[in-house]
């Protein structure tokens, strides 16, 4: 056994003195072709010497790796002018078709790791390729799909949500939000199909891009949601209410409040009404500090009218008017250094 | 030698008892952990895979980020609090909040953390929805620099209660409780927040992440800068230990969804939820084991479909004892704590409604985390005493001797080739050789003293009613702000103290259980 572990050992070592090696050749090649201009003879020449250094009967695979992940590195790293550079001297190297054959392996890391790298090296061309993984059973290789199919094609590329029937996670969420931030300003006509969706985490995504990328448009829908039957949904709308002004909505959430039992839902309502509302809510909010006994509910309320600047209401309780706990929050909140 | 007719005599009848109560078990003991191990190394492969595309970034840069807070309990931290907060912020996390909360030191950790980060006392108003002991004053910042940072100083109440009132504190969705003399990775909050953010079928209530030793290795400015195997042999074995435990246990329980405990060095957890199932028990010496079990207990009894989760990666450092009476000390207490929070949930025991808690995870630590070492310890007792009579084939038990010292140098090989094709920390010929060498002696020489240790901590809890945290030397190291230092830690085997000065006071944070 400790004969399988000293090989391994071995072999590990033997791969880092390889990739070292092999750095070492190419990178020099690689900095000349990002970095000056060159025609296409000279491309051609940068090319086959990288195809040499790499050249090797046992590891072309492996060496392939390696210069994958130091292209996939300079591209991260840079833009402009070098961006597009990287991205040819990927194509012409071999390393997309390299991708498109692992991106009909039966394994599922192998597949993932493709779309992400054509994804990352920006290879357009492959969206419809990809497009075909959206909603792959494979949990791993769906997100992928789905991610590089935002970066390649943009919002047009957002219909998979269409028709998603499976559970999008936050995580997933939060890279599409990423790219989506990425787009320039336009309206997302689907936005309303998707705020209708059946699948929740869709209706959650679409209330962040809303927010997000100021989607004012479908607001009357918007107003719907805030009834939504799912918690996640109420809170997402309310927040997504806030972020668009969307005062309007006022009347709504006095319902929502009374009709909720969660708390989490009762303190964003009274965010809202912190931002969005007038001489009207100072009077709730008012009542709110003082009748309330939870904690949380009484801290938002007196957060609220401190950010309506009404800090003569949250200085002018009488004595005794408030319990000890209430006026303990009232000074928290009027403490500005907190 | 004697020969006994024991052809159906009540010593045939016995012997048979103990063959099949010996064998059988170590049979199903080696089994497990193979088992275990075969799982464990498909998950971190997969793990492994996963990482090779995903981009933390996202999360780095995203609004949308879930909020969490770092709870760091401190007691007379003076000799390092000031790097290590400093370290919790710069932690990579673009949502987060520090709180740190001085138990009622009796050193100068609070005035240092004065000092330092420029604090004032400020009119919070604590919401005390867990009973905790007086919090005397809350502290901010008045550099805008350190704007997320929250001091609690509270009456001395144990590392619990000090946990309980950082989260009546506390603003975060999700809290990252820590041992503040952990060192963490840079990226450890992005990687733990990773499963619950990913988990879209059931509600992850926690999750933990794989905690590594720090002895001997390099340090800079709060961070692990060169990963070295430990000088002393005692802190080997605790390596081999660890690395058994969080890279082939940890991780298998963790896809079966039946880990009990998250530890207390490095766990987060779903701040709701640990506020609706009570928060950390004060009367128990096993707090993170007990809390983790009562979440899981919470949820199932509401019928929240629930998971608890595990990361691989190692995320966190921390320093092991490098003295035989302080280990001792310490595994007394692991035991005392795992059979306080066994014996206080044993209705989950063979319960299928708590499913496979109550069917695996709970009889597994009953048999071979509680129970083992006494078997063990009887078993060895009677293969001496039958050997003495002669009713048992002596080269049998030679044999059997044998095949689980084989077993268990060759289970931690096995361990340390895993090591190897994944996370590869030891990276130095010397350091691999040194862990070989202390994995042929740990059988012999470490093993016996847990099981001593293990033996005494069942005695306390029953017989001495020892169920307190006790006092103990502080274990610390220092880290250097400015250049590398290597972590020492606290005393040498001969009980000598540690090389860097500390004072002698007590602790009560308690070291990750293994």
């Amino acid at each position: 056994m400790l004969t399988i572990v000293l090989r391994e050992r071995s072999r590990k070592n033997g791969n880092e003195a390889r990739e070292r090696r092999i750095k070492r050749m190419v990178e020099s090649i690689i900095q000349e072709v990002v970095f000056t201009d060159q025609d296409s003879s000279e491309l051609k020449d940068a090319v086959k010497k990288i195809q040499r250094a790499i050249d090797s009967p046992l590891y072309r695979r492996s060496n392939m790796a390696i210069l994958n992940d130091l292209l996939l590195y300079y591209h991260r790293n840079l833009g402009g002018e070098a961006f597009i550079r990287i991205e040819n001297l990927y194509r012409e190297v071999g390393l997309k078709q390299m991708a498109l054959e692992s991106l009909r392996s039966d394994d599922w890391h192998l597949k993932a790791k493709a779309i992400n790298d054509l994804s990352t090296m920006r290879m357009g061309e492959t969206l419809f390729e990809i497009l075909q993984y959206t909603d792959d059973p494979d949990q791993n290789i769906r997100y992928e799909a789905q991610y590089a199919a935002v970066k390649l094609g943009g919002k047009k590329a957002m219909k998979f949500l269409d028709d998603l029937e499976t559970p999008m996670s936050e995580w997933q969420q939060i890279r599409l939000l990423d790219q989506a931030l990425k787009f320039e300003y336009e309206l997302i006509d689907n936005i309303g199909p998707w705020l209708k969706s059946k699948n929740d985490s869709v209706v959650i995504f679409a209330l962040i891009l809303m927010r997000h990328l100021n989607q004012y448009h479908e607001r009357n829908e918007l107003r719907k949601l805030l009834y939504h039957r799912n918690e996640r949904v109420q809170e997402k709308a309310i927040e997504t209410a806030i972020e668009l002004a969307y005062g309007e909505c006022l009347e709504n959430l006095y319902e929502v409040f009374e009709l909720t039992k969660n708390p989490r839902i009762k303190t964003r309502v009274l965010r809202a009404m912190g931002e969005l509302g007038g001489a009207e809510e100072v009077g709730f909010l008012r009542e709110t500090i003082s009748s309330s006994k939870e904690y949380d509910i009484l801290l938002e309320a007196a957060k609220s009218l401190k950010r309506m600047g009404r800090h003569d209401v949250l200085r002018g309780y009488q004595e005794k008017e408030l319990s000890e706990k209430s006026e303990n929050i009232v000074k928290h909140v009027l403490d500005d250094r907190i | 030698m004697i020969e006994y007719d024991t052809q159906n005599s009540l010593v045939d009848i016995l012997i048979y008892i103990f063959y099949f109560i010996t064998y059988g078990y170590t049979v199903f003991v080696m089994v497990s952990y193979l088992a275990l191990g075969v799982i464990s190394v498909i998950q971190a492969r997969k793990y492994l895979r996963r990482n090779t595309y995903t981009d933390y970034l996202n999360i780095l840069q995203s609004p949308e980020a879930p909020s969490v807070s770092i709870l760091a309990p401190a007691f007379n931290e003076e000799a390092t609090i000031i790097e290590n907060v400093r370290s919790l912020l710069s932690i990579r996390y673009p949502n987060y909040e520090v709180i740190v909360v001085n138990d009622g030191s009796r050193d100068r950790s609070l005035t240092m953390l004065i000092e330092e980060y420029h604090l004032e006392a400020v009119d919070f108003a604590v919401n005390y929805i867990i009973e905790t002991q007086k919090v005397k004053a809350v502290y901010k910042s008045k550099d805008p620099a350190y704007n997320n940072l929250v001091v609690v100083d509270k009456e001395n109440g144990g590392k619990s209660d000090a946990l309980n009132a950082a989260l009546n504190v506390s603003t975060g969705d999700y809290t990252l409780n820590i041992d503040v003399d952990c060192i963490l990775e840079e990226d450890c909050l992005l990687k733990l927040m990773k499963p619950f953010l990913e988990e879209t079928e059931r509600n992850m209530i926690a999750s933990g992440g794989v905690v590594r030793i720090a002895n001997n290795c390099r340090v800079e400015k709060g961070r692990i800068i060169d990963v070295n195997v430990p000088n002393t042999m005692l802190a080997q074995f605790q390596t081999l230990e660890y690395l058994r435990s969080f890279l082939l246990g940890r991780v298998a329980w963790g896809s079966l969804d039946g880990l009990l405990l998250i530890s207390g060095a490095l766990g987060v957890f779903q701040k709701e939820l640990v506020i609706k199932s009570g928060g950390y028990d004060n009367e128990t010496i096993g707090e993170d084991m007990e809390l983790t079990v009562r979440m899981r207990r919470y949820a199932r009894e509401r019928g929240i479909d629930y998971v608890v989760g595990f990361v691989p990666d190692p995320l966190c450092w921390t320093e092991v004892p490098e003295s035989w009476s302080i280990l001792r000390k310490q595994r007394n207490r692991w035991t005392r704590g795992a059979i306080e929070t066994l014996l206080s949930h044993k209705r989950l025991f063979l319960n299928p409604f708590y499913g496979r808690m109550g069917m695996i995870s709970y009889p597994y630590w009953l048999l071979f985390e509680w129970l083992a070492p006494i078997i063990e310890f009887m078993g060895i007792i009677l293969l001496i005493l039958f050997s003495l009579l002669g009713v048992i084939n002596i080269s049998f038990l030679y044999l059997f001797i044998a095949l689980i010292y084989g077993y268990t140098v060759a289970f931690t090989i096995a361990t340390l080739y895993i090591e190897e094709i994944t996370f590869f920390q030891y990276k130095k010929r010397r350091q691999l050789l040194k862990l070989v060498i202390a994995g042929i002696l740990e059988p012999l020489m470490f093993h016996p003293f847990v099981v001593y240790c293990a033996m005494t901590g069942n005695w306390d809890y029953f017989f001495e009613g020892k169920k307190a945290w006790g006092s103990m030397k502080r274990v610390g190291f220092k880290r250097p702000t400015n250049r590398g230092q290597k972590i020492t830690g606290g005393g040498d085997s001969k009980g000598k103290a540690p090389n860097i000065p500390l004072p002698t006071n007590t602790v009560r944070t308690r070291p990750s259980k293994s």
